[in-house]
């Protein structure tokens, strides 16, 4: 609930810095939009058409109040309302976050239950070096080389995701999707999860009973790591939207991130406030989302009532 | 006590754990039978390798680090000797174990029911249509109120004793021949303690298993088991049936040991303790273990290891002064 009240000020701190930001980058709208060759005429009627010619702070308040009414302007570059925009690529992003996070956090569970029931030994010393390698290395970086070796080399899937009509669509998914994966950002937070829970005393008692090794690390250990793993997803919601960001800048892929740096661009600021909101606006719902996840992986922190005895 | 009586007997089991540069020797020489239906009292302080002793037998001690010599024979086979494989198939069914922290012994996430149907399931103790049937049948044996919906309730829901409650059940899945109990009060409360001791000594004698009980506290036991032995330092320093050891204890620490409970005739005095601690598992004295802390030690006792005689019919110590020493009058 608590979280709920904070998202509040969180949205609007957004909304202001993204605002004052974008304002201060050189060049505006007019001169975007209208190319070198514009006349100061039309540059100033263009300006006064879209409110631009007004103070900082009057824009602002404008905004802000457009914004309490649940109206994130026009696109100045689109020519429509922006909540539309945005809403069109968001599923894509949604869609490739989503991938990206399952498969990723299922590729990194199972290498870090691997390295810790291994520990100290040749799997465990591959696993680990090559996490740590994965998580130093940029998100881009890997991406160009995803790219180098699945569209270039092998031919697999398209350089330009949005460049080729009528794709699969495990294909526009593939190179992002892999190169997240790769990262292998959970693959420690795991590793020593489960290697804290292993010392457990229920652990020693699963062994007394007689519990096969694999069972002990699946069931036991692995269902009571879940829930520092699932606070870890949380943790890095933020950087996996940024990746998936990215990455569709990398593949060639049209969703939020893709929109939001063609924004940019073109000094389209009132796309550039109404993408940042709504991602903003995702993230916090991710997270809470994340908060009830691990409620589910730990009876402990369920809502209390229904079991007590 | 004949040969086909025998469960297990431990034979000069020594074991170690290497830790940096030190050799942590904890298990030093000892040996111990067990027959069908008894329950054996392990009496000693913190620290004398009672749980080391035990866990040895099921299996559970991680070598490395630890080395282990010496055997563990249970059924006419070597313990030490089984694969993991094999070793797996006795614990929890043959041989069971519950221990010390009834609160943090029970995975916290899964339904005690699941826990419980998870070791009826391993040994194949009953077919899958009956384990549910089963569970509630072991809960209503330990005693546990409520028995149905405690199935559905996750540890955290239980207070301490009944968790206990909840790893006798589980111990009790297989019909295992040997339960060991690792200090299973000394977490909890004192009424529970006795609560919890009754009904180990009513499914002991309704099942006729053989049970190990091991604690610091001799007063806790001397009601449910047939014999004692007293650990120090890693060896036993005297073995006996309750009555002769109670009667007369042979050993100084024993005796020591007996003088630490509190009864109606020690009342007026204060009680006694023994001075001084155990010594350094990694340094431990040449001659007998507990000679610093002796306040009959000669120059023997320091230089030379007592060997375990049989002082009397089935009283076992090993000590140099064995039967010179008034247990009256200490
Ligand atoms: N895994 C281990 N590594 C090193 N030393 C250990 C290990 N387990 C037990 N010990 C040592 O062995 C000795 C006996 O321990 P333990 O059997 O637990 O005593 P207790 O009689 O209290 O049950 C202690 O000195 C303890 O520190
Ligand atoms: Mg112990």
């Amino acid at each position: 609930m608590s979280r709920l009240l904070l998202a509040v000020p969180a949205m609007l701190g957004v909304f202001v810095v993204v605002f004052f930001v974008i304002r201060m980058l050189p060049g505006d709208s007019a001169e975007a939009m209208l190319g070198a060759s514009a006349t100061d005429a039309q540059i100033e009627t263009y300006r006064a058409a879209h409110g631009l010619d007004k103070p900082a702070p009057v824009q602002f308040w404008i905004a802000l109040k457009n914004l309490f009414r649940g109206d994130l302007g026009d696109s100045l570059s689109h020519y429509r309302p922006v909540l539309s925009v945005v809403l069109e690529r968001l599923p894509s992003t949604i869609e490739l976050a989503a991938y990206g996070i399952v498969l990723g956090s299922v590729f990194a569970v199972i290498l870090g239950v691997v390295a810790a029931s291994f520990r100290g030994r040749w799997p465990d010393l591959i696993i680990t070096a090559y996490s740590t390698f994965g998580m130093s290395l940029p998100t881009f970086y890997i991406g160009l080389w995803i790219l180098m070796v699945f569209a270039v080399k092998l031919d697999v899937i398209p350089v330009s995701a949005s460049a080729v009509e009528g794709l699969p669509r495990w294909k526009t998914l593939f190179g992002p999707v892999l190169t997240i994966v790769v990262g292998g950002s959970l693959v420690r937070t795991t590793r020593s999860a489960i290697l804290e829970i292993l010392e457990e005393d229920f652990i020693r008692t699963a062994r007394a009973k007689g519990v096969p090794k694999a069972l002990i690390l699946f069931r036991h250990a692995l269902g009571n790591a879940l829930i520092p793993i699932i606070t870890m997803v949380g943790y890095g919601l933020a950087v996996s939207f940024g990746g998936a960001i990215v990455l569709e800048t990398v593949f060639g892929r049209s969703g939020v991130g893709k929109l939001l740096i063609d924004a940019i661009t073109v000094r389209d600021y009132p796309l550039v406030q109404g993408t940042t909101f709504v991602i903003a606006l995702f993230m916090i719902v991710a997270n809470l989302l994340t908060d009830v996840a691990a409620g589910f992986a730990d009876p402990r922190i369920r809502v209390a009532g229904a079991g007590e005895l | 006590m004949s040969d086909g009586q025998r469960l297990l007997e431990i034979k000069d089991l020594r074991i170690s754990f290497s830790v940096g540069e030190d050799t942590v020797r904890a298990v030093n020489g000892v040996s111990l039978t067990l027959d069908r239906g008894e329950a054996l009292g392990v009496v000693g302080e913190s620290g004398c390798g009672k749980s080391v002793t035990f866990s040895s037998v099921m299996g559970l001690l991680p070598s490395p680090p630890a080395v282990i010599e010496g055997e563990i024979v249970f059924d006419g086979r070597d313990v030490t000797k089984l694969s993991d494989r094999q070793m797996r198939r006795v614990r929890g069914k043959d041989i069971a174990m519950i221990f010390q922290e009834p609160m943090r012994s029970l995975n916290p996430v899964m339904r005690i029911g699941n826990q419980i149907v998870e070791a009826l399931l391993l040994h194949g103790a009953v077919s899958r249509g009956q384990v549910w049937t089963r569970a509630l049948e072991l809960l209503k044996l330990v005693e546990v109120p409520d028995a149905p919906s405690r199935l559905h309730c996750y540890p955290h829901q239980l207070s301490g004793g009944l968790r206990q409650r909840i790893m006798i059940a589980m111990a009790l899945a297989s019909q295992p021949r040997i339960l060991l109990a690792d200090e299973p009060t000394t977490a909890l409360d004192v009424t529970i303690q006795a609560q919890i001791l009754e009904l180990l000594k009513r499914v002991q004698r309704e099942t006729g298993m053989s049970i190990v009980i091991i604690t610091h506290d001799l007063g806790v036991v001397a009601d449910i088991v047939d014999n004692v032995a007293v650990f120090y330092a890693g060896v036993i320093v005297e073995k006996a049936d309750k009555y002769s050891l109670f009667r007369s204890p042979m050993h100084p620490y024993t005796i020591g040991l007996l003088n630490c409970i509190p009864t109606l005739q020690t009342k007026r005095k204060r009680l006694y303790v023994i001075e001084g601690n155990i010594p350094d598992p990694a340094r431990l004295p040449i001659g007998c273990a507990f000679s610093p802390r002796c306040a009959y030690a000669t120059e023997r006792c320091l230089t030379e290891k007592p060997e375990t005689r049989e002082c009397a019919p089935g009283h076992f110590c090993a000590c140099h002064l064995a039967g010179q020493i008034d247990p009256l009058n200490p």
